[in-house]
């Protein structure tokens, strides 16, 4: 049994309960918990277990407040819990917009603590945490510097000999770099892995725990694999010690035997390197001697400083480091904080410049407006009624009250509907969390460790002091003797306030709008855009185990399939996965001429299955011999480098000669937040990657022969592939996650201020009562009605209009320009968005306005 | 004045402590009461009759052994004590002086079937 039940109501029941009865109780109840579970499901289950807990918060049950009996405060306290009571009672309707506005206000405020935190949880879970740096690598291009992750293989080693503060280093070969995957067998066992190559010091850098083994000598011979618990279990069974047994891997169509050295626990999800076991960096050296060169980058190097190193000194000084070692380097390097470079992962001229810190930022300013926003209803309706509750007041101040305790008295009923509002954001988020985590992609929970709980109460008290102080300061300052001559019936001032705030919570609400329509129909943009290429249908899987070296039969196979369109394989992926280079040289290239080329290799009918277009000549064929001497280029880059009539002239790429023998038509191969640049396509035979077009109708069938196909070569393995138009459309994930959250609190935003204006509505209304009976008699429309008691709203909602769209231009502005292909911003998304806002705005308050028209005079009059 | 105060769902609950003798604990007593009298019992209400009868001393209690299949939480088992018996009775017997007491004709209602 692994089903928990719901984790506040637990803690909550755990807090009110009796010491005495609280174990026996609990007992009960998980038992309950469990049988239901069993019986109708955990959603069942956790409903009537949250029931059962609020049913139990009754006076026998909960703990007694001894001790605060005798004190006198007790009895205030009790007094104003009352009468706050009492008023939520009476004033039945601003109770439930407050508490729906607050509810889901600090629901979403707490939906985005839990993600913030989760982001802020990344890598820092290593005990050398501030200790751990990364040498990041600037390549300073003429046009413009990149930063990469790659470095020297032999930095780490010689910055611990040569800088008193480097204490340790490791130099990592990260998963995914050189190419296929590996595959792990022990007996019959087969896995496929994802792998690093890391030197010797390894695991003491990181705080990979390992289960067995010694973190300093695991990593210590070219023999020895490191694997994930995960892996141990599945290919050594439970509890048994797989140290010192023999597994053999294949990998570069060579199959070796390793020993199990040591097994690390599943690393966890916040850590964003993920893999299931581990080389020693030697075994990369060895097969790739030439990146032991001080001129060649590829594994990334850690360091552990010592403590108290200035690190932006250390930072200046390695930063010629590798000009030492080999003359004329132009390549600098500097440091980085391991655990920064989650929210601080992009660069802009070799620094730093942010990164998902943004939309951390930018959710947390998002959460902040909405709860601000259910606070301001708080405001404005107890302000808006005060005039109902003035007599209590004044009674109140007659008998002696001090201004303190009115004003507490006010806080009080603040602090109480905070406190209920948050136990009914607790049963929001229970149940809005499972589809929160699919969008956001994470595995999101509720644990009522220290920080949340802190954070919980800092939330509850900051809100209930921001909601109440504004009614309780106001409320407690009316002159009793006024009070009672009825001469208060609310200032300019007040009115003021209100408008304020009613026009600033639909600014934002508005600006919310605007923004959303903008990123969704950016994002429809994106995924119809014409990339040049055609994106459905296509599927593709890695060519291992027995194609590493055979691929090319397999894909003759394949295209007898009926069902296949047609396959070809590619080293590289249209995904923005693509090689660079520079080393090309063309008959009339100027001497300081620089153009960087992306490099696409491909085999046959790769350009065919993509369906690229060609503009000139042809594709690679096998119609005509040897075609590893041959080359396409892009549009773009036969007009960068300005070669008229390209077709059959020779070009030199790394030393060799080429002759080009097609054109293709510019297609996106990487995301459109950077544009087209000059690419070419030369071909090998065997490749990395297996494409294949399939026909649409019977996809699931002709997938399913295919993984037949595949499983006749590589008995045992899985036959795992993934469709391009689904990856393809993951490169925007973040933009659409941005959109969904966006979305919904754009959503929660324009509920919660609507609710207010309908409040608002209501008393006003209600209010100048007599003045619409006494229009009415005189002959008024129902009409005309309307339209006096909805034009003063509707005028604000007016003004926040004219305030929330020129920002909400500029935001947008701004978002766009980090995508190179964008839409243009329309003016019609903002006055849509604005007369959207409008229209909700006026039909919530026609619910109310309608009514007060409709009603009979005689009923607003007879008291005459 | 009442000498013994017992409501009708406290009485309810007596009755089933008294039927199950050693196993009278929250969960059995909520099931027994909820197959018996069809009627739904919430966690709640049960508890806070238990602790209303264990502060008038009709019921006294003891707490077993934790297990694991509670996630480690004891039961809480109830027993009637002589006080809590006596109550009954006069419960019972106060019940039965009054039905005796009704005039047969009263009863002698027949139902009238449209």
């Amino acid at each position: 049994m692994n089903s928990q039940p719901p984790k506040i109501f637990l803690h909550f029941f755990r807090w009110f309960c009796h010491p005495n009865l609280q174990k026996p109780i609990e007992g009960d109840l998980i038992e309950l918990y469990e049988e239901r579970v069993k019986e109708k499901g955990k959603r069942n289950a956790d409903l009537r277990f949250i029931r059962d807990v609020l049913l139990l918060f009754r006076s026998d049950i909960i703990k007694p407040v001894d001790g605060t009996y005798r004190i006198n405060n007790y009895g205030m306290l009790k007094h104003n819990i009352k009468l706050a009571f009492r008023s939520f009672k009476r004033f039945r309707t601003s109770f439930a917009i407050n508490l729906i506005g607050l509810s889901t206000g600090l629901a979403s405020v707490l939906l985005i603590y839990l993600w913030i935190n989760d982001e802020l949880s990344v890598d820092k879970f290593h005990e050398n945490d501030g200790q751990l740096y990364q040498v990041m690598q600037n390549i300073n291009n003429p046009d413009r510097i990149i930063t990469i992750e790659a470095t020297q293989a032999l930095m780490g080693q010689a910055l611990v000999d040569e800088i008193p503060e480097v204490e340790m280093a490791a130099s990592v070969v990260p998963v995914g770099s050189y190419s296929s995957d590996r595959i792990i067998q022990y007996g019959e066992v087969k896995l496929k892995m994802r792998d690093e190559y890391a030197s010797e010091d390894y695991f003491k850098l990181f705080s990979y725990a390992l289960q067995r083994g010694n973190p300093a000598d695991v990593l210590s011979s070219k023999k020895n694999i490191v694997i994930s618990a995960d892996y141990a279990e599945k290919l050594f069974g439970e509890n048994t010690d797989p140290i010192g047994e023999t597994v053999t891997i294949r990998q570069n169509n060579e199959i070796k035997p390793y020993m199990i050295s040591g097994v690390f626990e599943d690393l966890p999800a916040n850590s964003s390197k993920q893999f299931d076991g581990v080389f020693s960096l030697e075994v990369f050296l060895e097969a790739y001697p030439h990146v032991r060169e001080w001129t060649n980058s590829d594994p990334y190097t850690y360091l552990l400083l010592k403590e108290n190193t200035n690190v932006e000194d250390l930072s200046k000084r390695i930063e010629k480091f590798v000009s030492t070692k080999a003359e004329g380097y132009r390549h600098t390097h500097f440091l980085q904080k391991y655990s920064d470079r989650y929210l601080y992962g992009k660069y802009e001229n070799g620094v730093p410049v942010g990164g998902r810190i943004q939309y951390v930022r930018l959710f947390s300013v998002i959460a902040g407006l909405v709860l601000l926003i259910a606070c301001i209803n708080f405001m404005n309706l107890s302000t808006a009624r005060a005039s109902r509750r003035l007599k209590e007041i004044g009674v109140k101040k007659a008998m002696g009250a001090k201004r303190g305790s009115l004003i507490s008295q006010h806080f009080t009923e603040a602090f109480l509907m905070t406190f209920i509002a948050f136990l009914i954001a607790g049963m929001i988020i229970t149940f809005i969390l499972p589809s929160f985590n699919l969008l956001t992609e994470k595995e999101l929970s509720i644990v009522p460790d220290f920080k949340l709980v802190s954070a919980v109460l800092l939330i509850g008290f900051v809100t209930a002091i921001f909601a109440g102080s504004y009614p309780a300061l106001y409320l407690s300052g009316f002159d009793p003797i006024k009070i009672f001559r009825g001469k208060i019936t609310g200032s300019a001032g007040d009115l003021w306030a209100r408008r304020g705030l009613v026009i600033f919570q639909f600014s934002v609400s508005i600006l919310l709008i605007s923004s959303v329509m903008v990123i969704t129909s950016q994002i429809s943009f994106i995924q119809n855009k014409n990339l040049g290429f055609k994106k459905d249908h296509i599927i593709y899987f890695k060519a291992d185990g027995d194609l590493e070296e055979r691929g090319s039969s397999f894909i003759d196979e394949l295209k007898k399939e009926t069902g296949v369109l047609n396959a070809g394989m590619f080293g590289h992926d249209l995904l923005g996965n693509s090689g660079r280079t520079s080393g090309i040289r063309w008959e009339g290239k100027g001497e300081d001429e620089y153009i960087r080329f992306a490099n696409l290799e491909v085999g046959y009918d790769l350009i065919e299955t993509f369906g690229l277009e060609l503009v000139e000549g042809r594709t690679f064929s096998r119609e005509f011999g040897d075609e590893s001497s041959k080359i396409l280029f892009n549009e773009k880059a036969i007009e960068m480098m300005g070669i008229e009539n390209p077709v059959g002239k020779i070009v030199n790429l790394w030393g060799r000669d080429r002759e080009i023998i097609g054109i293709v038509k510019n297609f996106h191969f990487e995301s459109l937040h950077q544009e087209i640049i000059p690419c070419f396509l030369q071909f090998y035979e065997e490749q990395s990657t297996i494409v294949v077009r399939i026909q649409s109708g019977n996809e699931l069938e002709t997938i399913s022969r295919i993984e037949e196909m595949y499983q006749i070569r590589n008995p045992g393995l899985n036959f795992t592939f993934n469709f391009f138009d689904e990856e393809y459309d993951r490169l925007y994930r973040s933009e659409q996650q941005i959109a969904g959250i966006s979305k919904s609190f754009g959503a929660v935003a324009i509920l919660i201020s609507c609710l207010g204006l309908l409040g608002l509505v209501a008393f006003t209304s209600e209010r100048r009562q007599k003045e619409i009976g006494i229009r009415k008699v005189l002959g008024s429309s129902e009409y005309k009605l309307v339209l006096l008691l909805s034009s003063d709203f509707s005028k604000m909602v007016g003004v926040a209009i004219l305030i929330s769209l020129p920002m909400s231009f500029f935001i947008m502005k701004y978002w766009l320009e980090s995508f190179a292909y964008r839409i243009e911003l329309n003016i019609w998304f903002f006055i849509g968005s604005g007369i959207f806002s409008m229209l909700v705005a006026l039909l919530t308050m026609s619910f109310q306005t309608v009514k007060a028209a409709k009603a009979n005079p005689v009923e607003a009059l007879k008291y005459e | 004045m009442k000498k013994y105060q017992l409501g009708e769902f406290e009485e309810v609950v007596m009755l089933t402590v008294g039927i199950l003798y050693e196993n009278a604990y929250g969960v059995s007593i909520k099931k027994e009461i909820e197959t018996r009298l069809n009627r739904k019992v919430s966690v709640g209400a049960l508890q806070s009759a238990l602790k209303r009868l264990e502060d008038k001393e009709y019921l006294r209690s003891h707490d077993s052994d934790a297990t694991p299949e509670r996630a480690g939480r004891p039961k809480r088992f109830y027993k009637i004590t002589a006080l809590g018996k006596k109550a009954m009775q006069y419960t019972k017997e106060t019940r039965n002086a009054m039905w005796d007491s009704i005039p047969d004709v009263a009863l002698d209602v027949k139902f009238v079937t449209n």
